[in-house]
This record gives C-alpha cells, sequence and structure tokens, in this order.
C-alpha cells in the first residue's frame, strides 16, 4: 500500500504518524462511519459554531469591565488592589527592560560602545555582541498578479493532495472487495469438498490453514503422516493441494501372463471422473495412489519372508507362480505399481482373463482393509505391561491368501482333467461310472458384509471329487492352506476304506491309476466265479492250474498319463485308449480271455 | 508388576463428551465392560517355602503382613457369565509420589485349582463384599489403559451363597455406591520390571503426556496415597 516518499528534511520532525492515529486524531470515530454527507453537516455546523463562539466572547469582556470598576470597600480589597497593582507595574517594567536589551543588542552592531553601556549582563552573556543586524528595506509594492498566482497554486496544491487520498481510499476499496472476492470462493470450495465426503480439519503445526485428510489412520506410519494435504489459495482465488499431491498418481495392476502374453489385465480406475473438479479429482487420486502404495509395500515386504511360497520379483513386479514344476504354460500372476498416466493403452482390448485379473486385485485391495481393521481391533485390547521386548511388524497376510486360493484352483483344475481322462478311458472300454469333479465349497453360514468375505478368502480351502466304479467310490480329497505347508495335501480314499495322503498331483495319479485297475480286477473276479483269484493290490486275476494244466494270469492296467487302459495276460493284451484301440468293450474282452 | 496411575471424577451429565473425546483422542471405539470384583481378606499368609525367591521377583503381597485381595472378572467378555476369574494383589502406593500414584500389583488369571483357596471352608481367604461396576468403557491409548464406570453396591445377603458360583445380583436391586451418578475414571500404564528406571521413565513421562493431552477436559488427580492401603487392620 505505502508508496515510497521522500520527503525533504524539515526542522521540525515529520509528521509519520500513521493512518489509524491521523484519524483518531480527526476524532470523528471508526472510519467506516465518515461519508460525505455527514462531512457536510459537520462544515455546516462548525460555522454556525464559530459565530457563536466570537460572540460569547465580546459579552465576557464586557462583563469583566464591569467589575473591574467597582471600588475597594475594604482594607483586604486594598491590599490586593495595591499586590495587583505592583504586579502589573512589574510586569511593564519587564516588557521595559526587555525592548531595551533589544534595542541595545541591535545598537551593538553598529555603535558598540553606546550599546555595551545598556545592555544586561544576563544577555551579553548568552549572546555574543553584533550578532543582531537590520535593514531598512522599503515596502514592497503589492503585486497583484503574483498574490493571484499564488492562491491558486496553493488551491492546485490542496486540490492534488485531496484527489491522492481519494484514490488511495477508491484503491483501498477495491482491494477489499477483491480479499472478499477470494475469501467467498476458498470458503465455497471448502465447502464443497466437505459436501463431497472428504474430512477437511485443521493442520497441526500450521494456524490459518485447513487441510484434507485422505490417508488411512491403521496404516504403517509412514503412509499415514502422508495422509494430509494442506490446501492453499492462488493468488486469483482458485484452490490446490500442496506440493503436487496427487499430481502422479500410481495403481496397482494386476497381469496374468501365460509364458509372455498377457492374458488377464485388471481395470486402472480412470484418470477423471464425471462431473468431478479438479481439485476433487486430485484428492482421489492421493487417496487411491496412497492406499496402493501401501498395498504394493506390504506386499513387498510379504514377498521378501514368503519366497519359499514361490514368489518373486522380477524388475519392479512381483510374481506368483502357483505351480513351479509347470513352467512356462502355468499362468503365472504379476502384480506391479503403474502409474496411472503412462498405462492407459493396454486396457483397450478385452483379454480372456480378465475378471479373474480384476477379482485378484479386489482380493488384495480387501485383504489390506482387513489387515487395518485387525489393527484397531488389536490396539483396543488391554496391552501387556511395557517391558524391554520390541515387537516387530509381522507382514500383512496379503499375498498368501491368493496364492493359496490359485494352488487350490490349479489343484482342482488338474484332478478335474485326470477324472475327466480316466472317464473317457473307461468310456472307451464302455465301463459303466459315475463320476463327480471337485470345485470350491463355501459354507453357507458366512456372515454377510466384508468381513464375512474375507474370512473366507482366508480360510482352509477343501474340495472333493470323487468316481463311482459299479457303486464303488474312490475320493480324492483335496486341502489347500498356506500356515502348514506349501501346496495342496491330496487325500485318496479308496472304496475298502484305505486312506492315504500325497503332496504331488503325480504320485496321486499314480495311487489312483492303481486303486481303479485294482477296482476292475475286483468286478472282474466278482463276476468270475470261484475259480480265480484276485491280488488286490496287483490288479491280477489267477486262475491256479486245472485238470487241464492251463493256468491263466490276466491283470488290468490303467495309465492315465499314457491315456491306455488294458486288460492283459502273459501272451494277450487288449487295450482302450491309446491310437490302436479296440472298439469291443471291457467285459467282452474279459470273456473272450477266458476261453 | 509396578503400576502408575491417575485418577479423576466425571460427573453424569459430562460422561457422553467424554467418551467422545476419548475415542478421539485414542482413535478407536470403547470397549463396554462390566466388571463384578469380590474382595477377600487373607486369613493366613501363604507358605512362603520360597526364602530363595530373590528380591525382585514382582511378588505383591509383602509376606509379613495380611492384605485384602481381589478377584475380578468380566462379564461383558467373550465368555459372558462364564469368564475366569483374575486375581488382582496390590500393594501400598509408594510414598513421596505427588504426580502419580505408583504400586506394585500382581495380575494373573486364576484355574479352578486356585480358586479353591477362596471358596469358604478353606482357612485361606474370608469373603468381605464384592461390587459391580457397570456402566463401564475401556479405551487403550499405547500402553495407557483408561476406564471409566460406575460402581454399585450389591443388596444385603448376597455373600450368603458362595460368591464365586452364585448367580450374578440383578442390577436393579444394586444401588449406586455415589447416588449423583459420577464415573470413576482411571488412567493406568504397567510395567513389567518396576526396577527397570529406563522403562519406568518412558512409562511415568506417557502418562504424564496423556495428563496434559486431555488437560482441561478431563482433570486427572492423585488421590490420597493410604486411601489405597490393602493391609488388614488389627493384625
Amino acid at each position: 500500500m505505502a508508496s515510497l516518499i521522500l520527503r525533504p528534511w524539515t526542522h521540525d520532525s515529520p509528521d509519520t504518524s500513521s493512518l489509524k492515529d491521523i484519524l483518531a486524531r480527526a476524532q470523528r470515530g471508526h472510519f467506516r462511519d465518515i461519508t460525505e454527507v455527514s462531512l457536510q453537516e459537520e462544515i455546516a455546523g462548525e460555522g454556525t459554531f464559530e459565530l457563536s463562539e466570537s460572540e460569547s466572547d465580546d459579552e465576557e469582556e464586557d462583563k469583566d469591565e464591569e467589575i473591574s470598576s467597582a471600588k475597594p470597600s475594604t482594607r483586604d480589597d486594598l491590599f490586593k488592589a495595591r499586590l495587583e497593582m505592583l504586579r502589573h507595574v512589574d510586569a511593564a517594567h519587564n516588557d521595559v527592560m526587555i525592548a531595551l536589551d533589544f534595542v541595545s543588542l541591535l545598537l551593538t552592531h553598529d555603535a558598540p560602545e553606546k550599546g555595551k553601556a545598556s545592555i544586561s549582563a544576563g544577555l551579553r552573556q548568552e549572546v555574543p555582541i553584533g550578532s543582531l543586524g537590520h535593514d531598512i528595506w522599503h515596502k514592497m509594492p503589492q503585486d497583484k498578479p503574483r498574490e493571484a498566482q499564488d492562491k491558486l497554486l496553493a488551491t492546485n496544491v490542496r486540490l492534488e493532495s485531496l484527489q491522492q487520498s481519494a484514490d488511495s481510499l477508491l484503491a483501498a476499496a477495491s482491494r477489499l472487495e477483491d480479499n472478499v472476492r477470494k475469501e467467498t470462493r476458498y470458503w465455497d470450495h471448502v465447502l464443497s469438498i466437505n459436501e463431497n465426503g472428504w474430512n477437511v480439519c485443521k493442520l497441526p503445526g500450521q494456524q490459518h490453514r485447513l487441510g484434507v485428510t485422505y490417508g488411512f489412520s491403521d496404516s504403517a506410519p509412514e503412509f499415514a503422516r502422508r495422509g494430509v494435504a494442506a490446501l492453499n489459495a492462488t493468488s486469483d482465488g482458485t484452490m490446490v493441494l500442496e506440493r503436487g499431491v496427487g499430481s502422479k498418481p500410481r495403481a496397482v495392476r494386476v497381469l496374468l501372463k501365460r509364458g509372455e502374453a498377457v492374458v488377464g489385465c485388471s481395470r486402472i480406475p480412470a484418470l477423471r471422473n464425471e462431473g468431478e473438479v479438479a481439485l476433487e479429482a486430485r484428492i482421489r487420486h492421493a487417496r487411491d495412489s496412497l492406499f496402493d502404495e501401501e498395498l504394493y509395500h506390504e506386499m513387498l515386504r510379504e514377498s521378501r519372508g514368503q519366497i519359499s511360497l514361490g514368489i518373486s520379483m522380477k524388475g519392479t513386479g512381483i510374481v506368483l507362480k502357483p505351480n513351479s514344476a509347470e513352467s512356462p504354460h502355468a499362468t503365472k500372476v504379476v502384480f506391479e505399481l503403474v502409474s496411472l498416466g503412462e498405462v492407459e493403452d493396454e486396457t483397450g482390448e478385452a483379454r480372456e482373463q480378465d475378471s479373474l485379473a480384476q477379482a485378484i486385485a479386489l482380493a488384495a485391495r480387501m485383504l489390506l482393509s482387513q489387515a487395518h481393521r485387525e489393527k484397531v481391533k488389536k490396539r483396543s485390547n488391554v496391552p501387556p505391561s511395557m517391558s524391554e521386548r520390541k515387537d516387530e511388524r509381522t507382514s500383512l497376510p496379503i499375498l498368501r491368501p491368493i496364492m493359496a486360493s490359485m494352488l487350490h484352483k490349479a489343484a482342482i483344475d488338474q484332478s478335474n482333467s485326470y477324472l475327466a481322462s480316466v472317464g473317457s478311458l473307461l468310456s472307451a472300454a464302455s465301463i459303466e461310472h459315475r463320476s463327480q469333479p471337485a470345485a470350491f465349497a463355501f459354507s453357507k453360514d458366512t456372515e454377510a458384509g466384508i468381513e464375512g468375505l474375507v474370512s473366507t478368502l482366508m480360510q482352509c480351502w477343501t474340495s472333493e471329487a470323487s468316481l463311482s466304479l459299479y457303486d464303488r467310490q474312490t475320493t480324492i480329497r483335496l486341502e489347500t492352506t498356506l500356515a502348514t505347508s506349501f501346496g495342496t495335501q491330496y487325500t485318496l480314499s479308496s472304496a475298502d476304506g484305505r486312506v492315504t495322503r500325497f503332496s504331488s498331483q503325480e504320485e496321486l495319479r499314480a495311487a489312483c491309476d492303481d486303486v481303479l485297475a485294482s477296482e476292475l480286477a475286483l468286478h472282474l473276479k466278482l463276476g468270475a466265479g470261484e475259480s480265480w483269484e484276485c491280488n488286490r493290490r496287483e490288479a491280477l486275476l489267477v486262475r491256479p492250474d486245472d485238470e487241464q494244466g492251463k493256468g491263466r494270469r490276466v491283470w488290468v492296467t490303467l495309465d492315465s498319463e499314457a491315456g491306455v487302459l488294458s486288460l492283459n495276460t502273459p501272451t494277450k493284451k487288449v487295450s482302450w485308449g491309446s491310437p490302436g484301440g479296440v472298439a469291443a468293450s471291457f467285459s467282452d474282452a474279459w470273456a473272450e480271455l477266458l476261453d | 508388576m509396578h503400576e502408575f496411575s491417575l485418577y479423576s471424577q466425571i460427573p453424569a451429565t459430562r460422561h457422553g463428551q467424554v467418551l467422545q473425546i476419548l475415542a478421539g483422542v485414542t482413535a478407536s471405539q470403547p470397549t463396554a465392560t462390566f466388571e463384578q470384583t469380590l474382595i477377600y481378606q487373607q486369613a493366613r499368609l501363604a507358605e512362603t517355602g520360597s526364602k530363595k525367591a530373590p528380591a525382585g521377583r514382582q511378588s505383591a503381597v509383602p509376606a509379613s503382613r495380611l492384605s485384602y485381595h481381589k478377584l475380578v472378572r468380566d462379564l461383558k467378555g467373550a465368555e459372558g457369565e462364564n469368564a475366569p476369574w483374575t486375581f488382582r494383589a496390590e500393594d501400598v502406593p509408594l510414598p513421596g509420589m505427588p504426580s502419580f500414584v505408583s504400586r506394585a500389583t500382581t495380575e494373573h488369571v486364576f484355574g479352578e485349582a486356585e480358586l479353591e483357596k477362596f471358596r469358604q471352608g478353606n482357612g485361606w481367604y474370608k469373603y468381605i463384599n464384592q461390587y459391580l461396576a457397570t456402566p463401564g468403557h475401556r479405551f487403550v491409548h499405547n500402553n495407557i489403559i483408561i476406564r471409566t464406570r460406575r460402581i454399585l453396591s450389591v443388596p444385603e445377603g448376597t455373600g450368603a451363597l458362595e460368591p464365586l458360583d452364585a448367580p450374578i445380583p440383578t442390577l436393579s436391586d444394586c444401588n449406586l455406591i455415589d447416588p449423583s451418578g459420577t464415573y470413576y475414571f482411571e488412567a493406568r500404564i504397567r510395567v513389567e520390571d518396576g526396577g527397570n528406571s529406563k522403562l519406568v521413565e518412558q512409562a511415568t513421562a506417557e502418562l504424564m503426556a496423556f495428563k496434559k493431552q486431555v488437560e482441561g477436559a478431563i482433570d486427572l488427580r492423585v488421590p490420597e496415597r493410604l486411601a489405597f492401603d490393602t493391609r488388614v487392620k488389627g493384625t
């Protein structure tokens, strides 16, 4: 506001009092109340006031003269009058001596001896002699035009300074209006943000500044601290978040890859939603970005501790390989943290497993929220008494449940494909069978809501598949939980009640093949009569030597790897399923072999 | 273990406001508690054949005076009516602590075998009285446990049955100890080992910081030390 004014040095101290003090001196009250009309009234009022003042003075003088002409009547009055007279005489004497001194001083300049004779001692000490001189000036003629010019100059200067004060007042008014407008805009913005659900709060260190919280209070400390951003007003009244928060948003993206080809990709949040102001878009980006960054960070921490589970890093992406044995055609899951601005193009086409990728991404985020909830619950429990132990932060279980589900799914798929291949073999041999493939089993009594969903996700997965041959059922049970061991545990229960456990798919297949072969052999024995003996464990039927000396040995083999079911004797072999397979049925071939 | 605590009183009209303030300070919701406390008087000292017990062990009962012990259980917890009993023994607070109450305490969850000592007929303990604390709320702020509750006294004659097994007295029969309905407020922090000066400093600093934080809303004070005396008089 203040312009730089250079004033000439004056003898008196310059009047640099501020506007406030001047106004106070003007004694007109707050400057808001000063209007043109009120000033005019004051001027009108003052004029009458002055006139009345001079009139009252005259009256008083007349009165004084009357009082002083009364004669002194008492002795006290006499003394008083005498004192007064003496006082007057003294004063007059003083005046005369001063005049004498003045004239003598003047004289000392021209006639020093005469002056020194009459000057008083006091004045001589104060002032050196001859220091006061005099000149005679002739009276200058009255210069009318000059006087008029002077008057004009004076008026103009007065006018100019009044104009200047008017200008500065106008500038102040417009600036005030500007400020008011900016404040209104600021508060409008703040209110709109608040109404859209964001939490506006006071910033802890700084007064007079508001901020928006979008973080999660139960995150790790380094993320919780980043969850607040100050709202700053720029010079033209718009609001921005401080220091570029929310300008480079990032998100976690899940890619499903088979070999090097991408078969599924999760969705990335849109850069700008419909009907959203840029500021709110930034806040939303900031929150989503913070959540996803925390998710990535926690997954990274978890992956470092769980390398034994087949979780590894490739570049900046976390790679989950559900079946480390079968590569490179197995599907891998890759989690990466990408910048929203850079990867708009990949999501264009729809791929076959997009929904699975999206589901995995959602599951990861839900698991993180669940971990936050668990933290709050843990915090509300009574803490143990303080001791020197320091707790380490355990890694949150995000990748593990996802890995468990993927492993279970892979196991289910494998078991079902095995059952399908065996089923086709049996059908080729016209053997009657029934199979029930495995599927994900969800218990019916989970609680509704997100906690129920997450607890379902984190449970131990079990499924069952079964194959019935001639009403005797063989069951395969799959259990996946990463708490005890890596991978699925298979349990094979045969119809006679034998239960065996395996931990790899190949062993399961081999064992199951054997069990089925022995089932078939048993069935043949049941239909063949007493002369045959059955060695169940080797699926072997033996007819001991009869009177003709002809012993028979027949055995059944089932090989699902090669896809062959065969009925063998030492000399002959009938097989189904292989490319050179026979069209006859199992029972027919058996009957043939009997003869 | 060693406990440091501060106390206050909250008038009934301010209770809701104080719960809100605490929820804001601790960033969590209150846990409702309903505690039943039985007070027993030791009839004879536990035979401490452990003369070899080192002095640093937490044994809150100095084996010289008989004292009052408490059995506490929380009826609003997961087990409801069958909640296990917790034994609590408190020492006289240490003198010379003007800013908080500091005392050694022992707390264990007792199983059936130890509870036998408390039943009538065994010469170890004599039942004195019991009280209920409801409605009660608990907050946890870092290491500080904050509790507010109202204390009710049980009607006459409740002690006739074996108090460990008796049903809970009906709430409508119980009277408030303080008829004005004021809530009793306690902030407590526990340290495993009272001799570890670093831990003790940390704990007391935390307690004092909490006191400063809620200053103005809740005024935490130190009541008179001998009011916490648990020694049996006249022995």
